[in-house]
């Protein structure tokens, strides 16, 4: 996995861990994606992708919900989207939503990366602007699909190991129920 | 059952993995380090939660203005 060994931090425990994030906070002003793409797909890349968020709607009938987005996040695993097909199939993903959304306020706070939902997002390139994710709009997206598709942009190191850590704190953030 | 009751010692390659993303998959065999992990995430990345649940409310009020085209099944 040419791509992957490349671009993973050597973290090797919580410390370590702790130490990553730290610096990639600090890193993630200067630069957000990298600067040219290898080949194939990782965590984090960006794919161009008009169209909506499948779902099941507030009556239980499946319905997708139109989202003014143009690209999507990738979600899935790196070492899953190295996968063959036969093994992994589908990516989660979801949409990049343009930050003029939301007032200056509530992007203020996404881009300090404090809330749990989102995941800033600079922008890409002349033609977007500043976008985000939200976790809440998951979608599979099918890997075959992938495959015949290009990267947009890719997360460089910094991004990616703060995408990592946002995901992991949505997923697994601690309810509580055991303290 | 907490976590801990359930766990196994991990191998360095284990945490290895599990830090560098993949380990997202592998929580079932890293019981140990997950609760480690996310105090470590939590302390360097803290979550605002008056921002938080500020946010949440203005992007209910995004959403609410997208439109939901129910699938026609053929």
């Amino acid at each position: 996995m040419p791509a992957t060994n490349e671009r993973w931090p050597p973290v090797y425990d919580e410390n370590d861990l702790e130490g990553a994030i730290a610096s990639a906070l600090r890193q993630i002003g200067k630069t957000f994606f990298e600067p040219t793409l290898l080949d194939g797909w990782c965590q984090g890349d960006i794919v161009g992708l008009a169209g909506a968020v499948p779902i099941v709607g507030p009556n239980g009938e499946v319905s997708v919900l139109d989202v003014p987005s143009s690209y999507w996040l990738l979600l899935g695993n790196s070492c899953d989207l190295d996968r063959s097909l036969d093994e992994v199939a589908w990516a989660p993903a979801i949409p990049l939503l343009p930050c003029s959304l939301l007032s200056p306020q509530r992007i203020a706070t996404m881009q300090s990366y404090q809330t749990v939902r989102t995941f800033f997002v600079q922008s890409w390139g002349a033609e977007t602007g500043d976008a985000y994710g939200d976790f809440t709009l998951m979608a599979s997206v099918s890997r075959q699909w992938l495959l015949q598709q290009k990267p947009v942009a890719r997360l460089r190191q910094a991004s990616w190991t703060l995408l990592n850590a946002c995901l992991v704190r949505y997923l697994a953030r601690s309810d509580g129920r055991n303290d | 059952m907490s976590a801990q009751d359930t766990s196994v010692p991990l191998t360095n390659t284990q945490v290895a993995q599990f830090a560098s993303g993949t380990g997202v998959s592998c929580f079932h065999h890293d019981l140990i380090a997950v609760p480690a992990f996310l105090r470590k995430i939590a302390a360097v990345l803290p979550v605002n939660e008056e921002a938080d649940r500020a946010l949440n409310a203005e992007l209910s009020r995004v959403y609410a203005n997208f439109p939901i085209r129910k699938i026609v099944r053929r």
